[in-house]
């Protein structure tokens, strides 16, 4: 069933789904579908506002799942429930994240406790390695030949000249607003 | 180091960044190899601990303010990793008046760069994730269980934990 967005001036935020969404499910894929699941399939949220939210998130610098939650945040409550959204998105999982981060720091010099991180940096790296194909694999599938060319300009710049990561990643950004902004 | 500083820092990386782990390389040159406040231990556990914990990929960047500079630096990490997120209220503005092809191209050249600024990034940091023989086929075989698309990436940082004091 399609429901129509509420106007911000007339709804306010259910925090119930974001709260859950943000700490019980692990990757923004598991968080996003939980999220759907609570605003459109019980009727919230039409179907077409999510998608569009998760579409610009995708778009949006940052942590696409943060830029989701402001989105649907602000179709709630407008700024209010932009920042809402945002801070219960970013605080609860921080705060968990913390918690086990003081525990790593605490109990770093026990051996076990090295041996069992060491594991953990193993797994840690082959996610890692992953996010790169992942991420790689559906962009160089629809721009070829220019999204090879920017692979290709960011390894160059990156090889030869002592110029920081931020700058690499600012002139990709500029070359291609003109070139594969206007490839589609 | 202090918690503001530390907040632009990782703030730079963040807003240039269109995934989770992507802003790790510019957070690597900035901590790791420039400042010296940060080992690539402890990015490598930072992105550990973070995938073992709900949430977005990016919170490995609260970890690692809270590593170089306790409570203050977590809630830098936070903010940091909030901040961009308002930058989503413009953009959809930007799409709806149909402006977005520049904006697309854009972005998806930020994630073609990123992608090759994190392969050399995973080079580094591998001989500290995997320092023998035994951890790198440990990370290749989670490379190969997170490829098959049946394991979740959280499934193969606890597994590899567990298999941690076995294989050290």
């Amino acid at each position: 069933m399609s429901v129509a967005a509420p106007s911000p001036d007339d709804a306010s935020l259910p925090v119930g789904p974001f709260l859950r969404a943000s700490s019980l499910h692990v990757g923004a894929a598991a968080a996003a579908a939980a999220l759907r699941r609570e605003l459109v399939d019980q009727g919230r949220l039409s179907a077409s506002a999510f998608d569009e939210a998760y579409a610009v998130a995708r778009l949006t610098p940052g942590t696409n799942l943060l830029a989701m939650y402001t989105l649907l945040g602000a179709r709630f409550a407008g700024w209010r429930g932009a920042f809402t959204a945002l801070t219960v998105g970013t605080l609860v999982p921080a705060l968990i994240v913390v918690a086990l981060g003081a525990v790593f720091v605490a109990y770093a010099g026990y051996p076990l406790a090295q041996k069992v991180m060491q594991g953990a940096r193993a797994g840690a790296i082959a996610v890692f390695a992953w996010a790169v194909v992942r991420l790689l694999r559906p962009q160089l599938q629809q721009h070829r030949g220019r999204g090879i060319a920017v692979a290709a300009v960011t390894l160059l710049l990156t090889l030869l000249l002592p110029i920081p990561q931020f700058a690499i990643l600012l002139i990709a950004g500029g070359l291609g607003a003109v070139f594969l902004g206007n490839e589609s | 180091m202090n918690a503001v500083v530390l907040y632009f820092l990782l703030l730079r990386a963040t807003a240039l960044s269109f995934s989770g782990f992507a802003s790790v390389p510019v957070i690597r040159e900035d901590l790791v190899v420039k400042r010296a406040v940060l080992t690539d231990q402890e990015l490598n556990s930072a992105i550990a601990i973070s995938q073992a914990s709900p949430g977005p990929l990016g919170l490995y960047v609260v970890v690692v303010g809270y590593f170089v500079a306790g409570v203050p630096g977590a809630l830098a990490g936070a903010l940091a990793l909030a901040s961009p997120a308002i930058l989503a209220i413009p953009i959809a503005r930007a799409v709806r008046r149909h402006r977005d092809s520049h904006v697309r191209g854009g972005s998806a050249a930020i994630v073609i760069a990123s992608c090759v600024l994190m392969a050399m990034t995973t080079v580094r940091l591998a001989p500290d994730a995997a320092p023998n023989v035994q951890f790198g086929v440990l990370a290749i075989v989670g490379f190969i269980a997170l490829a098959s698309g049946r394991v979740p990436p959280v499934v193969v940082i606890i597994g590899s934990a567990c298999l941690g004091p076995l294989l050290a």
